[in-house]
Parts: structure tokens; C-alpha cells; sequence
């Protein structure tokens, strides 16, 4: 009986995860840690953040068979085999379908749109400017990238970063990205959502070395009041105009744009309700555990890791960059209206970005609100970067 | 590692994403202007009476800096001509406030400052500090 006993106990253990554990596999449960408490401990992007190390440290529990990267090679005719995934995949590759299948992002744009005011761009659509300018640092990345020796496909994904918008640096990345490129969309996001989260860290030196104390001490006139009718407008004409000069960006543009038009109807309350709450909760939280089961060891030990974050603090910096001083560019022209601040907010990281132009702008001078003029760029650059994204897809 | 890209491919990638992000947000600020100005118009030729009520009815809102400690309470109305009501109310919400607190503040002046920087309203920059606050 001891025997037999002895004999299942040791099948036990060679048949348990603790055989199979490899170094690989450890250390990355350690970094799963260390997302874990940044998104706890340090409030960074927690919503997200958390399912994403949380996936992180499931994927990387060998033999639990949760998500199988092999399942989602593409096939002769182009395509994965979304079949073989619903019959043989494990609970993420579920999920992470989603993800793969370009679902997720804009479904958490349709939320996004629901709670967005366009009122400061429409008030001032000369912002779209600013919001253009910051996506610069997309662009100016992917030549860094290139010259990194990094595939096309890699480039474009690591580029988007500087866009400064997770729903849209997962949607490019899961489109682009091939099994035989050395990054996956998790490491994407990882980048992406990590350095969201520093915005007021990253940005506000860039801002105090571009610009003078007088440029920075501008106070901007009041906006004006826009009409109920030309915010029903807005995102009717924007999606027309964006999806015909870009049709791959008409996902992306088109949910934002549909949340908006739900919310500034007025007569949708319950289905705004739902896609800012109910909706957008549930799709973040597969978003954030699917994308973060991509994490694998082989994907993020890899000196492709390194290259991705140092690309991605680059591309955030030079998108910066290019709003302030296109910003300076616009004080210039309006002979001292416009404060270049308000450029920086131009990368997206909707809010975050335009309260670090009200914060660096309130530290010359308390009672100036940049806030307002700063949300103008700031959803211009949701639409830029949306649109940069589009553009990526078609020609990459 | 994937396949190197000529220089050539990465400059016209970088050229033509820009272009087309410019070229599509100036149409969009072409399009919005054009709806906006259609709209200022008519606005102007149906509400105008409502238009400019609206402004006027909120510069009468004053602002309240209450230095703690000190005993001195400026109160700040955007209007020049004094109004002896609002001060009457303002005088009691920080007599409020002192008995809350247990200390004594008195309303020693009341002057004008500017109120271009703020916006005008003084509660709307009091909302908008405090949902700058937080970092």
C-alpha cells in the first residue's frame, strides 16, 4: 500500500507545476509582482494594470494550458483559426480573441466616447492642430525603430506607444504584430499603459525646457458656448470625414464617435449608462487579463523588451515635444493667445495629459485655468492618434 | 528579429502618417469652423437678448479669499459698485465658518481684482482647483 502511495505522490509531483517551473517562468512571475504593485501601491493605470499583471502571473504558471500562443498562428488563407481556438483553447485564448480580433478596443471607445465633452474642440478647432503636432512622436519613433533594425511590423508597433492611448496601441499591435516578431501586444500595452501612468512625471520638464516663463504665464480668453446642435453635429461629421480619408481608422473613430453621439443626444441615457459602466468594465477587465497572458517569458526576456521601453519613453517625449512647439508655434502666429502648454496635452492620455498643462500652467500662475483649453488638444489627440493608427495599418 | 527596412520605406512611412494626420485634422477644424460660424450667425439672429443675459447675470458673484489665522478677509466683487447685500451674506457665511472653526474672522475689505484669470465665475475656478488638485 506504502508503495502504491509513494508512486502517486511522486507521479503528483512530476505531473505539477513545480516540475515544470523554469527560471524563465520565475522571473516573470517577479515582474508580474512589480506591475502588481505599481497598479496597488502606486495608483498607476490600476484598471487596467492589475488584470494585466494579474494575466501576466497566470500565463506564466506553467502547464495551466490558459493561453496557448500556437493556437493563434495565422494560417495559408491569411487568417487565424478561430475554430481550432474555441475547441482547443483554454480560458484567455478565449478571452484574448477579443484582442485578436480588433473587438475589444473599440467597444472601450464606445465607452470612452460616452464620456467625452468635444465642447473645448469645437469651441476651438483650431486645436486639432496641437493634437496633430503631438503625434509626432509616433512617427519620429518608428525611424528610431528602423534604426534599431526592427521589422516593419515591430516598428509600427512600438511607434503607437507615443500615441499615448492603450485601446489603440493594443488594436495596432494585435493587427501588426506576427509570431515570428520578438514583442507581442503585451508588451505593448505593458509600455503603453506603464508610461500613461508617468505622464506627470515625464512630461512636465519637457514643457518647463520648451517654453518661457512669459509663454507659459499666457492666460487664454473664455471659450465659447457651443449649442446642443453642433455637438450632435461634431461626431456625425467626424466620422464621415476621418473614415472616408482613413477607413482603417473607422473602428476606432466610429465607436468614439458613437458614444459620443449617444451621450450628447440626450435621448440614449440608458444605453450611455451601460456603455460607460457596465460595458466598458467588463470588456477592460478581458482586455487587461487576455493581453496580459501574452507576457510570456520568451517574449519579454528578450532584448526587444528593452528596446520597446526605451522606444516607448522616446516616442512619449518627442510627442511632447512636437505639441509644445507647435504650441509655440500657434503663440507666435495668435501674437501671444494661445499658451504652448496646452500643446503638450495633444498625446491623448485623456485626462492626465491636459491636467499636467493646467498643473505646469497653475505653477507660474494659481489663478490661470489652462484646463479647458487643454482638453481641446487633448481629445484632438485621441482623434489623431486614432487616426495615425489607421494610417500605420494601411501602409505597414 | 524580423527583416530590416530600407531608409527610403521608413522616411516615406514617417512623411505620409504625418501628412494624412495633418491633412485629416484640418479638415475636420475646416469642417467644425464652418458649422460654428453657421451657427454663430444664427445665433445672433434669433437669441441674442439671451446671449447676453447670460454673462451679466454671472459677473455679480463674488470672490471670497479667507486667509485662516489672520483676521482679515478680503472679498473680491467683480462689479465695481459694492453690493451691500452679497457682503451682508458673505459676512455670515464666514461668521459660519468662524463658529465652526472657533476662530474669529471679521470682513475688513472688500476690493475688485481681476477676474479675466479666473474665468469670471468664482465658483467655477474654485471647481476647477479642486478637481486640479489631486497631484
Amino acid at each position: 500500500m506504502f508503495e502504491i502511495f509513494k508512486e502517486a505522490i511522486t507521479e503528483l509531483a512530476a505531473s505539477s507545476g513545480f516540475a515544470a517551473i523554469g527560471i524563465k517562468e520565475i522571473i516573470m512571475i517577479l515582474i508580474s509582482f512589480l506591475f502588481m504593485y505599481l497598479a496597488i501601491a502606486k495608483n498607476f493605470e490600476p484598471l487596467l494594470l492589475l488584470p494585466i499583471s494579474f494575466g501576466m502571473l497566470l500565463t506564466n504558471l506553467p502547464l495551466s494550458g490558459l493561453y496557448n500562443p500556437d493556437l493563434f498562428i495565422i494560417n495559408e488563407e491569411g487568417h487565424i483559426d478561430v475554430l481550432n481556438v474555441l475547441t482547443n483553447g483554454g480560458l484567455l485564448d478565449l478571452l484574448y480573441l477579443g484582442v485578436k480580433l480588433q473587438v475589444y478596443p473599440p467597444l472601450i471607445f464606445l465607452g470612452i466616447g460616452t464620456m467625452t465633452d468635444f465642447s473645448p474642440l469645437i469651441a476651438n478647432p483650431k486645436s486639432f492642430l496641437l493634437g496633430a503636432a503631438a503625434q509626432a512622436g509616433i512617427f519620429i519613433t518608428f525611424i528610431g525603430a528602423a534604426l534599431l533594425n526592427m521589422s516593419a511590423t515591430e516598428a509600427g508597433s512600438i511607434a503607437i506607444i507615443g500615441g499615448a492611448d492603450g485601446p489603440t496601441a493594443i488594436y495596432v499591435s494585435s493587427k501588426l504584430l506576427k509570431p515570428t516578431d520578438t514583442i507581442d501586444t503585451g508588451t505593448i500595452a505593458l509600455a503603453a499603459y506603464t508610461y500613461m501612468a508617468l505622464v506627470p512625471i515625464i512630461q512636465p520638464p519637457i514643457m518647463r525646457l520648451l517654453t518661457t516663463k512669459k509663454e507659459r504665464s499666457v492666460v487664454m480668453g473664455q471659450l465659447r458656448d457651443v449649442s446642443k446642435t453642433e455637438r450632435i453635429i461634431f461626431p456625425i461629421s467626424v466620422t464621415i470625414v476621418i473614415s472616408l480619408l482613413v477607413p482603417s481608422a473607422a473602428p476606432l473613430v466610429g465607436m468614439l464617435m458613437l458614444g459620443n453621439l449617444l451621450k450628447e443626444s440626450g435621448v440614449c441615457q440608458r444605453l450611455v449608462d451601460t456603455a460607460q459602466n457596465a460595458l466598458m468594465n467588463i470588456v477592460t477587465i478581458f482586455l487587461g487579463v487576455s493581453v496580459g497572458a501574452t507576457t510570456q517569458a520568451d517574449k519579454i526576456l528578450n532584448l526587444s523588451f528593452a528596446k520597446v521601453i526605451i522606444l516607448g519613453v522616446i516616442a512619449f517625449s518627442i510627442g511632447t515635444a512636437a505639441g509644445v512647439l507647435f504650441g509655440k508655434l500657434m503663440y507666435a502666429a495668435t501674437k501671444g493667445k494661445v499658451n504652448p502648454l496646452i500643446g503638450s496635452a495633444g498625446v491623448s492620455a485623456v485626462p492626465m495629459a491636459a491636467r499636467v498643462s493646467q498643473k505646469v500652467g497653475a505653477s507660474e500662475n494659481p489663478t490661470n485655468f489652462l484646463l479647458m483649453h487643454a482638453m481641446g488638444p487633448n481629445v484632438a489627440g485621441v482623434i489623431g492618434s486614432a487616426v495615425a493608427a489607421g494610417v500605420l495599418l494601411s501602409i505597414i | 528579429m524580423g527583416m530590416q527596412m530600407e531608409m527610403s520605406y521608413v522616411v516615406a512611412v514617417v512623411i505620409t502618417g504625418l501628412v494624412v494626420v495633418f491633412l485629416g485634422l484640418i479638415l475636420l477644424i475646416a469642417f467644425i469652423s464652418i458649422i460654428g460660424a453657421i451657427f454663430k450667425k444664427l445665433n445672433q439672429k434669433g437669441t441674442v437678448p439671451a446671449k447676453t443675459a447670460a454673462p451679466a447675470a454671472a459677473k455679480p458673484f463674488p470672490k471670497t479669499v479667507v486667509e485662516p489665522a489672520a483676521s482679515t478677509v478680503a472679498v473680491a466683487s467683480a462689479s465695481d459698485t459694492d453690493d451691500d447685500e452679497i457682503i451682508a451674506v458673505i459676512s455670515a457665511a464666514v461668521a459660519m465658518m468662524s463658529a465652526a472653526e472657533g476662530k474669529n474672522y471679521k470682513v475688513r475689505s472688500v476690493r475688485a481684482v481681476s477676474s479675466k484669470a479666473s474665468g469670471g465665475n468664482a465658483w467655477a475656478s474654485a471647481g476647477l482647483r479642486e478637481s486640479t488638485n489631486p497631484f
